[in-house]
């Protein structure tokens, strides 16, 4: 199975070779707030980010078209994490660890005379 | 009191033709997110890190209306993003207003005073603005310096112009209680109709000894904030919420009480978690899994969560549910929430026992608020 922590910009994901855990890889990518381009068994691509799964289905917005787009997924050959995590280093976790350093930076500077 | 009475009645005769239709599963608010773009980039939001070109889409005035009627929920609550962004913002709302949806547009206010020639005072339109706490907390959590100042401007005007104006705070660990407390007050000093708290929803996978400590760290901060509160502090809010809050007693979640909708369609199964989207509103009731979340479920990602779309529409019900729910909405009302005295050697009242969807807690274990 494929952790979202393991979902790197540049992985690709080969759908055939998953078998049983594929429900969890896609779920992996849907929660994965990047785009990423699927490569299609017509040697055709397709890049958008992608928000809903089924068994059977892939939807996503593409980047150049404004309305969603449900592929069917023996229509995939594999997937490539194309784009940047947007929410990587985002989460409230991150943020209170930094402020908490900042604040620990403050008590520790010396106070001006 | 923070709702006005045609609100009230609207939500009680609403929730009662439920309960006497027996219907399993009823929505009470909408979650209208019809974009996800904002002019902030507050700490822990989870609801803006999407690529641009996701970001530059937004939901059209017509499929938010047709999601009103689809769902038919007395209440709408507009998310986002920042929906004063959305170029069809004043037709949405207008749109809800002809449909006599009770609309909580919520804002960080940073435009509100330059948009609000967009919208005329009615009771169906309150602004629900943003606030973390007074302008040094307010401003941390939003990254941004000035929009306290900036909010506290657009409140100020709205409600000259006769606007309903909230307020709705989210409070996290390491919140300070006395802070938060003279951020009530300043809060009503501004004049606002009443508040909206609720904690932070933080997703956790760990085990359940450490989800029990957190949910325990919660009733205390909210012990400290709640107990002997003060009668001129006004929530927008059930005070049944106020009291689970500081563990007086406790409600599973309503998963279904606040679905949500935006441009990836109805989401499963809640507010704050994004398990896949629904087609339908219909779709979303009929085929999600819900005795697979809220606490009782097991679900490690329900476990520390108190958040208020998921526990206030249980609230709702359980008002409305039994003479006793009801019984202790009015005496809460009247008399504010018991809430328990924050003393470090509480003696904590165990959720764990808890079966029900509310259960009352024995009064000599409470102090009156």
């Amino acid at each position: 199975m494929i952790a979202l922590s393991e979902l790197v910009q540049g992985s690709e994901i080969n759908l055939a070779a998953i078998g049983e855990e594929l429900g969890k890889t896609l779920a992996a990518i849907v929660d994965y707030r990047g785009d990423v381009t699927l490569n299609l068994k017509d040697g055709s691509q397709l890049a958008g980010f992608v928000y809903n799964c089924s068994p059977k289905t892939i939807e996503l917005y593409p980047q150049t078209s404004p309305a969603p787009i449900s592929l069917s997924l023996d229509q995939v050959e594999s997937i490539l994490i194309s784009g940047s995590d947007t929410a990587k280093g985002k989460s409230w976790e991150d943020w209170q660890r930094k402020k908490s350093s900042e604040r620990e930076a403050i008590k520790a500077a010396p106070i001006a005379s | 009191m923070g709702v006005p009475i045609s609100q009230m009645w609207t939500v009680a005769s609403y929730v009662l033709k439920h309960k006497i239709r027996a219907t399993e599963r009823y929505p009470l608010v909408l979650m209208l997110e019809p974009l996800f773009r904002c002019n902030l980039a507050c700490a822990g939001c989870g609801k803006i890190q999407y690529p641009e070109h996701v970001l530059k889409r937004v939901l059209s005035a017509d499929q938010c209306l047709a999601a009103a009627d689809e769902c038919g929920a007395p209440i709408v609550s507009i998310p986002g993003g920042e929906p004063l962004l959305h170029p069809e913002i004043q037709q949405i709302v207008e749109g809800l207003v002809a449909r006599k949806k009770y609309i909580y547009l919520c804002t960080n206010a940073i435009l509100l005073k330059s948009k609000l020639h967009l919208f005329k005072p009615t009771k169906y339109l309150t602004f629900s603005v943003h606030m973390d706490g007074l302008k040094h907390e307010h401003d941390e959590a939003v990254c941004r310096d000035g929009v306290y100042d900036r909010a506290t401007e657009g409140i100020k005007a709205a409600l000259e112009k006769g606007f309903r104006v909230t307020t709705n705070t989210t409070l996290f660990d390491g919140a300070n209680p006395e802070r938060t407390r003279e951020f009530f007050d300043e809060m009503m000093k501004l004049g606002v109709e009443g508040m909206m708290v609720s904690p932070g929803y933080s997703y956790s996978k760990a085990p359940d000894q450490e989800s029990f400590l957190k949910r325990e760290k919660t009733y205390q901060l909210f012990r400290k904030i709640f107990h002997a509160g003060k009668r001129s502090w006004r929530f927008n809010q059930s005070p049944l919420f106020i009291e689970y809050l500081s563990g007086s007693r406790h409600f599973e979640c309503t998963p279904w009480g606040n679905p949500t909708f935006n441009i990836f369609g109805w989401q499963k199964p809640c507010y704050l978690l994004q398990e896949g989207y629904a087609k339908s509103f219909k779709d979303l009731i009929d085929n999600t899994d819900w005795k697979s979340y809220g606490r009782k479920s097991g679900n490690a990602a329900c476990q520390d969560c108190m958040v208020h779309c998921g526990h206030e529409p249980t609230a709702v019900d359980h008002t409305f549910g039994s003479l006793g729910g009801f019984w202790a909405t009015v005496r809460a009302t009247l008399r504010g929430p018991r809430i328990q005295a924050p003393a470090a050697d509480t003696d904590f009242i165990s959720t764990e026992s808890v079966v029900g969807q509310a259960d009352f807690v024995p009064e000599k274990k409470v102090a009156n608020g």
